[in-house]
């Protein structure tokens, strides 16, 4: 009896989870099997397939420059936030006790922060300081949101590191950077790893801040926006179906690397 | 010929003094253990003289030049962690090489010495194998010969064979000490357990809150605790309190409770309290009626503990003292037939009772 309730519980649960499923990644698939279409309108399901419109956006000049304009910022973006967000994580791991809370909580508000308001702040500073529609605006604004995410995902790493190798690596003669570089940090590279992507897909989907920002260059999200007020042919989705295979591809990555990691530092 | 000296070595957390003025001499060679329980200090000591932690006071000395302010990486002493604290990333010649590489020790001469290294404990097959590869026993070896690759100075090793089962935990303790032995390694090894100390230390060091206990030969440590709680900590004692009621040449008798001993105890006065620690297994027991006299009485045995190479006994005596007695297992009739609730005499040798000091009898 109990059996049998706890295994229609299981079905329950497995169909809600199926359900959710559909809702979350149904239009995603639908916006995928359109931008494979081989029409020059936008229908579903699309009447035949190809990659037209791939070969579209990659021709086509507009598109192509905020293509790069986006990856450039990502790619940019990714190794700084790295850096500043190891760098600001092992303070708060080693340094002071007194006011680790208060420079945490700082450290990441961008992220809590609402959007709209984090834009307008920013967008009235880099006025003043004619820092918008350029690229290192851009990269300066998106900055302050990716570094919350490296600051979060090294110091959780770094809270679940054993310091007794890095003591060990002191004891056998290494120099506290050095330790940090050839012990710490190897040992830490899940959460750098994980933090990188989590850096690169918030700047490459970033939208609003930077939204404050353009006026001529526009970024990835930006062009699709601004495109879909004036047309709508396959390209939009097209472009969409990049941002999501982009995506797709580094959290793959993260949740593969995530595990073979993990279970390469069990050390008992 | 002092290789290591602590002078009045005290450490403070906010309001916590974790070590409370130690001093300790190391000789060149030594094996010194500082035993005691956990929170005890000792691991904050090792600290201290690995270099991680700052002394609050007091100064810490090797071959004979103040180290205090040096940072850890150029103190010259070799660590060995409970956790290993391997590198997960390297291989194991790999972990052996790194102080050999943080020093510019490079090519021939690096191989070199990780292979003797790696021969002196026996890895030398797993070289290329990573710590995760390794049983806890390798990787412990592991440790060790990475610690040893930089010809340290000084040996520090934080309960390193807490994390092993107690079979492979015996094996490595005689591997160190052999390795210790021959390599004459001046070594301080911090444990909690007490037969590990006794088996590898030269001298062992009693450390209770944060101050030492007492210092010396396992024998005198275990034979001539200079407190309770040393004797307590060194092994199950019986604790008997009584009162000087004779004394004759150089022995002083002691009546506690039913029982009568005599012992020998210099500078005792007639009328004085005293504590007796007695060791169970220099108790002894017979089955039979008791003849009462000298260290001699009768008791009724309360419980029986068998523990397969010794059998442990609790006797009741006329006064309700529990008293606990060890026999050894020989199989005779003796040992074995003496079962609960029997009558038996109680015998206690000359040599088996110590007398604690009455301040530091708690």
């Amino acid at each position: 009896m109990m059996e049998r309730a706890e295994y229609r519980r299981g079905r329950l649960v497995s169909f809600l989870t199926a359900l959710t499923l559909i809702f979350l990644v149904a239009p995603l698939v639908v916006l995928l099997m359109q931008s494979f279409t081989a029409e020059s309108y936008l229908a579903f399901p699309p009447a035949s397939y190809g990659i037209r419109w791939y070969r579209h956006i990659f021709s086509d000049d507009e598109w192509q420059r905020a293509i790069l304009l986006s990856l450039g910022i990502a790619a940019t973006v990714t190794p700084l936030s790295l850096g500043f967000g190891t760098a600001a994580a092992l303070a708060l791991d080693r340094g002071p006790l007194r006011g680790r809370r208060a420079f945490y909580t700082v450290l990441i508000s961008p992220m809590i922060l609402p959007g709209v308001v984090l834009g307008l702040g920013i967008l009235r500073v880099f006025l003043w300081l004619d820092l918008t529609d350029r690229f290192l605006g851009f990269a300066l604004a998106h900055l302050t949101i990716t570094i919350p995410y490296a600051v979060i995902t090294v110091g959780a790493s770094l809270a679940s590191f054993d310091r007794s190798a890095e003591e060990a690596a002191r004891s056998l003669g290494a120099s506290p950077w050095r330790a940090v570089w050839h012990v710490t940090l190897p040992m830490i590279r899940p959460g750098l790893v994980g933090g990188g992507i989590f850096a690169f897909i918030t700047s490459f989907d970033e939208f609003i801040i930077t939204y404050f920002l353009a006026t001529y260059h526009l970024t990835l999200p930006i062009q699709i926006f601004n495109s879909l007020s004036y047309q709508l042919d396959p390209s939009i989705a097209a472009v969409s179906g990049l941002t999501i295979m982009i995506t797709a591809l580094l959290t793959t990555v993260l949740v593969f690397r995530g595990q073979v990691a993990s279970g390469g530092r069990v050390l008992r | 010929m002092t290789a290591v000296s602590l002078e009045g070595v005290a450490k403070r957390f906010g309001p916590v003094l974790a070590v409370d003025g130690i001093s300790l001499a190391i000789a060149k060679g030594e094996f010194v253990t500082l035993l005691g329980p956990s929170g005890c200090g000792k691991t904050t000591t090792l600290r201290l003289i690995a270099g991680f932690l700052r002394p609050s006071e007091g100064r810490i000395a090797m071959n004979g030049r103040h180290i205090e302010s040096l940072p850890p990486h150029r103190r010259e002493i070799g660590l060995v962690f409970q956790s290993f604290a391997l590198f997960p990333h390297m291989t194991v010649a790999d972990n052996v090489a790194f102080g050999l590489r943080m020093r510019g020790v490079a090519g021939e001469e690096r191989r070199r010495r990780v292979g003797d290294a790696l021969d002196l404990v026996r890895l030398v097959g797993l070289a290329e194998s990573y710590p995760r590869q390794l049983s806890g026993g390798q990787q412990q070896r592991v440790a060790l010969a990475r610690a040893l690759v930089i010809r340290p100075q000084l040996l520090l090793l934080d309960e390193p064979f807490g994390a092993l089962d107690p079979q492979l935990r015996e094996h490595l303790q005689q591997e160190l000490k052999t390795l210790q032995k021959k390599l004459k390694l001046t070594t301080l090894f911090v444990t909690h357990d007490q037969a590990e100390a006794m088996l590898l230390s030269d001298r062992i060091a009693i450390m209770n809150r944060g101050k030492l206990e007492q210092i010396g030969w396992p024998k005198d440590i275990y034979e001539q605790p200079r407190s309770r709680f040393v004797a307590e900590f060194m092994g199950r004692s019986n604790l008997l309190h009584g009162k000087v009621t004779a004394i004759e040449n150089g022995f002083a008798q002691v009546e506690a409770g039913t029982l009568t001993l005599e012992i020998p105890l210099e500078k005792a006065r007639t009328g004085e309290s005293v504590t007796l620690l007695i060791r169970p297994e220099r108790v002894r027991l017979r089955r039979g009626p008791a003849v009462e006299g000298i260290g001699r009485c009768g008791g009724v045995v309360d419980s029986v503990f068998y523990l397969g190479s010794s059998l442990t006994y609790k006797v009741a005596l006329a006064d309700g003292t529990l008293l606990q007695a060890t026999q050894s297992n020989t199989g005779e009739e003796g040992a074995s037939g003496i079962e609960q609730g029997m009558a038996v005499q109680v015998e206690i040798l000359q040599q088996a009772c110590f007398s604690l000091k009455g301040d530091e009898a708690g």
